[in-house]
């Protein structure tokens, strides 16, 4: 089903004077690069009611009907059937699209790239796939971005060892991270939830860039990401896997695929990952990596029923411990003594969460109806030397989708309710602060598609906050195909979402910043819009394309982090502008058999009313660079990758008010990032070498005050660049189809 | 810990130079095998399959004429091994039999009579 279905329909017919003219033509599928083709396709006049089906190689012919104009429809079981119309009969080739019937918002078409753009997406819509993710075989959901141009990865402090994403220059709080259209990070789960996504579970990852579907909710402003996890359906009998690295972390990850019946099949995932040796080798007394340990589990069903419904079932658990800060002294002798006032740090996270979707067919193949739920529980606890921090969150999540058309299917329409139930209650040195949020919803979005160049998906959906009233976020997204295989995108929408200032920014816990909240804080909104050129192009018969992207950002309220004065951090709304532009240039290019290269070049430009002024926001590079070659010998057996990014300057947040040696200059430099892989495949399994950070490139002293970390200038927070120092990695995987 | 880490590398740089090492011997053979491969899908599982055996120094089908050419060391592995890398993954190989298990798995287009009308 996954497999995106083309039908070519090549319809040819000899002229003739006589009565009861027919078209001709033949339907396939393509999959991949090959094409098979699609019998028992139904092909019907609309209205003269006249039709056929196609024969066991795809082809048909039917007889025009006496009264044109008349809609040809072309439909299949399980996918999404397909109108032309027919005004007199003419022998055009057309090509048309058909989706498979999934709960499933975006389909990309096309050869197996690692990375595809789709041309028939009204959406700027990257899909990455599993052989893009295996081009860095480390490690979990954070680390899947290490060749994408569209989304960065940064370190978001010097002790905790957290990873986290921007896009479009924003923090990764303003992208909407869904796995199969149900919220995965959101809430208490935003400063970890990138490192409980362990990179063998995730089969490819959709990256929407700007704003997204209505059907998703509210809280997409800067994009979205699409996980599709393993499907049980779909998965192998047996996968293992097992990784380490130079600097002492040690992975395993079991997968175990069961079919029970034509019907039932499951996936159990297993996951466990230790970070077991302090490693610091900048010398500040601080571990450069926390030491960790992670037990990750999901076990899904599905039960499908062909053409009347399918269900799928879920459950995830997670237990995340990280202990970090300053070395234990005495390490020597094994005896792990601590200094009676070393700054420790110890963040220890549990979730547990429960999910189901169900997808109901009718019998026309036009409609569907989609049910999606959730519960979730989080709890975090964790000490930051004397701040400690404790957070409980729990989660309800509600979507149904009814799919039809309107007339005939070029034009589609999607309707549904929703709702979100969040209950949180955090306690912060002594304060504390309980929420809940309930928020029902409601969203209609049509699609519009004239099956050849145009496309225009309009949305809109009315949501109720409980605090905050009434969210409102109209989203439109426009598509024109050019014949000369250029693809001209605008989109435009707004978002909404509540900010979790605690867990959302590390400077809270990992300084000595004196925290100041100096109004109530409201929810935070913004417009993104956008356009996207795509180029498909041919060099001496090679396939590449040129993608070039202008997003602009402009926040109506934002929850501003104001670091401008070194001893405190203030939260307040937004007075004044906040807004951000983001200009992308990329090119993706075979340029020999097996051999694929990409450029990309970025320039942000970010900036925020602070208390002091409309200033840059800090630690966001204002250009950013990045080259990726890849190379595969036949049959995939070995492939090799190379990946170089550049980091351009950012500001850093004005430390004027420190003591001399505790100030920091106003820029950070810019350096280059080197990263490459090497994998062989065997029959059953794959073997993979890799390094990270070959120029071996670090931030010195990334922590201020280190040595003082109780003091009045200790902050782990200003992080612009590598904190780990150069690592070699080795894994392998096997697997039993 | 650190044996752990050199354990780990060895074990990697074995898999890798185990290889390399057995691209020492030089003589090859051919042999021409009749299958059931019906579209340009069982040519590539085919040549995949053969591919990634060891002692197969080269794997091509032709789909007209359903004869796959494979070049081997005869040191390294047997054309009867080769007819049975080919029917355990669902296709007749000369007068040998598909196994059934794998050939009711084959997508549609690669059972028999898949492309005829």
């Amino acid at each position: 089903m996954k497999s995106s279905i083309i039908i070519f329909l090549t319809a040819c017919f000899s002229i003739s004077y006589l009565s009861g003219q027919s078209i001709k033509g033949a339907v396939m599928s393509v999959n991949k690069k090959t094409t098979e083709t699609m019998p028992g396709v139904n092909i019907y006049w609309q209205h003269a009611k006249q039709g056929t089906t196609t024969d066991i190689s795809g082809n048909f012919q039917l007889t025009y009907p006496d009264k044109l104009p008349d809609n040809l429809i072309i439909s299949m079981t399980g996918f999404q059937p397909d109108t032309t119309v027919y005004h007199h009969p003419n022998d055009t080739t057309i090509q048309v699209t058909l989706k498979p019937l999934v709960l499933k918002e975006v389909v990309v078409i096309g050869k197996s790239d690692a990375i595809s753009i789709s041309s028939i997406d009204p959406i700027n819509v990257q899909k990455i796939t599993t052989d893009e993710l295996r081009k860095a075989a480390c490690c979990n959901l954070s680390e899947s971005f290490e060749t994408n141009a569209s989304v960065d990865v940064s370190y978001t402090d010097a002790v905790s060892g957290a990873k986290q994403i921007q896009m479009l220059g924003l923090d990764g709080v303003y992208t909407q991270i869904l796995s199969e259209n149900v919220p995965l990070i959101r809430g208490l789960s935003s400063s970890y939830g990138l490192s409980y996504v362990p990179g063998t579970w995730i089969q490819s990852i959709l990256v929407t860039k700007g704003t997204g579907s209505v059907v998703n909710g509210f809280e997409s402003i800067t994009g979205q990401l699409q996980l599709e996890l393993i499907e049980p359906v779909e998965a192998e009998k047996l996968m293992f896997n097992a990784y380490a690295n130079s600097q002492g972390r040690y992975e395993g990850n079991l997968h175990y695929g069961l079919k029970a019946s034509e019907k039932v099949s499951s996936v159990l995932l297993a996951h466990y990952s230790t970070q077991l040796m302090s490693v610091d080798k900048n010398g500040d007394s601080f571990v450069d990596m926390p030491m960790t340990t992670q037990y990750n589990m999901m076990n899904r069903w599905t039960i499908d029923k062909p053409n009347k419904y399918c269900i799928q079932l879920g459950i995830k658990a997670l237990y995340e411990d990280r202990e970090g800060g300053q070395v234990p002294q005495g390490d020597d002798d094994g005896s792990h003594q601590h200094h009676a006032n070393s700054y420790q740090i110890s963040i220890d996270n549990r979730q547990v969460e429960l999910f189901s979707k169900t997808g109901i067919l009718f019998p026309e193949p036009y409609k569907s109806l989609g049910i999606i739920t959730s519960l979730r529980h989080h709890e975090r606890s964790s000490l930051f030397g004397n701040r400690g921090y404790s957070g409980f969150q729990e989660s309800v999540y509600l979507n149904t989708i009814y799919e039809t058309i309107i007339s005939d299917t070029r034009h589609k329409i999607k309707m549904g309710g929703s709702f979100y139930g969040d209950l949180y209650n955090e306690t912060f040195l002594d304060s504390g602060f309980k929420r809940e949020e309930l928020i029902p919803g409601a969203f209609s979005e049509y699609t519009y598609s004239n099956g050849e160049n145009i496309s225009v998906v309009a949305g809109m959906r009315l949501d109720h906050h409980n605090l905050y009233g009434l969210f409102y976020s109209p989203r439109v997204h426009f598509k024109y195909n050019f014949k000369s295989g250029t693809t001209f995108r605008v989109s435009a929408g707004k978002g909404y979402r509540t900010a979790n200032i605690f867990v959302e920014n590390s400077q809270v816990f990992a300084s000595s910043r004196r925290v100041i909240i100096s109004e109530s804080l409201l929810p935070e909104s913004a417009w993104n819009g956008g356009i996207t050129v795509t180029q498909k192009m041919k060099i001496f018969k090679r396939e590449g394309s040129v993608n070039l992207d202008i997003y602009r950002t402009q926040f109506e309220n934002q929850v501003v982090v104001d670091l401008e004065d070194p001893r405190t951090v203030i939260f307040h709304n937004l007075h004044g502008q906040s807004f951000s532009n983001s200009y992308q240039l990329e090119i993706n290019q075979e340029i020999a058999e097996r051999l694929e290269l990409r450029l990309a070049g970025k320039i942000y430009n970010v900036k925020t009313q602070y208390n002091a002024g409309l200033r840059e926001r800090p630690l966001v590079p204002r250009e950013r660079a990045l080259f990726n070659i890849g190379y595969k010998t036949p049959y995939d057996k070995w492939k090799f990758d190379l990946t170089t990014k550049w980091t351009g300057s950012s500001r850093i947040p004005n430390t004027q008010g420190n003591p001399e040696e505790f100030t920091l200059s106003g820029n950070s430099p810019s350096f280059f990032y080197l990263s490459g892989q090497i994998t062989r495949a065997f029959k059953h399994f794959e073997a993979y070498l890799g390094a990270e950070n070959l120029t071996n490139f670090t931030q010195k002293s990334p922590i201020l005050a280190s040595a003082d970390p109780y003091g009045p200038y200790f902050d782990a927070s200003m992080i612009w660049g590598p904190v780990g120092e150069r690592m070699f990695y080795g894994g392998i995987r096997y697997s039993i189809k | 810990m650190k044996y752990i880490n050199i354990f780990f590398c060895l074990l990697i740089f074995s898999l890798f130079t185990a290889t390399t090492s057995s691209a020492q011997s030089k003589k090859t053979d051919t042999v021409y095998i009749k299958t059931s491969a019906e579209c340009d899908q069982c040519k590539k599982s085919i040549e995949k399959a053969l591919n990634y055996e060891k002692g197969v120094k080269s794997a091509r089908l032709n789909v007209e004429t359903k004869v796959v050419e494979v070049i081997y060391k005869p040191a390294k592995t047997t054309p009867e091994h080769l007819r049975h890398i080919i029917t355990n993954i669902g296709y007749d190989a000369d007068g040998e039999k598909a196994n059934n298990k794998a050939y009711q798995k084959l997508e549609d287009c690669c059972k028999k009579g898949g492309m005829e009308k």
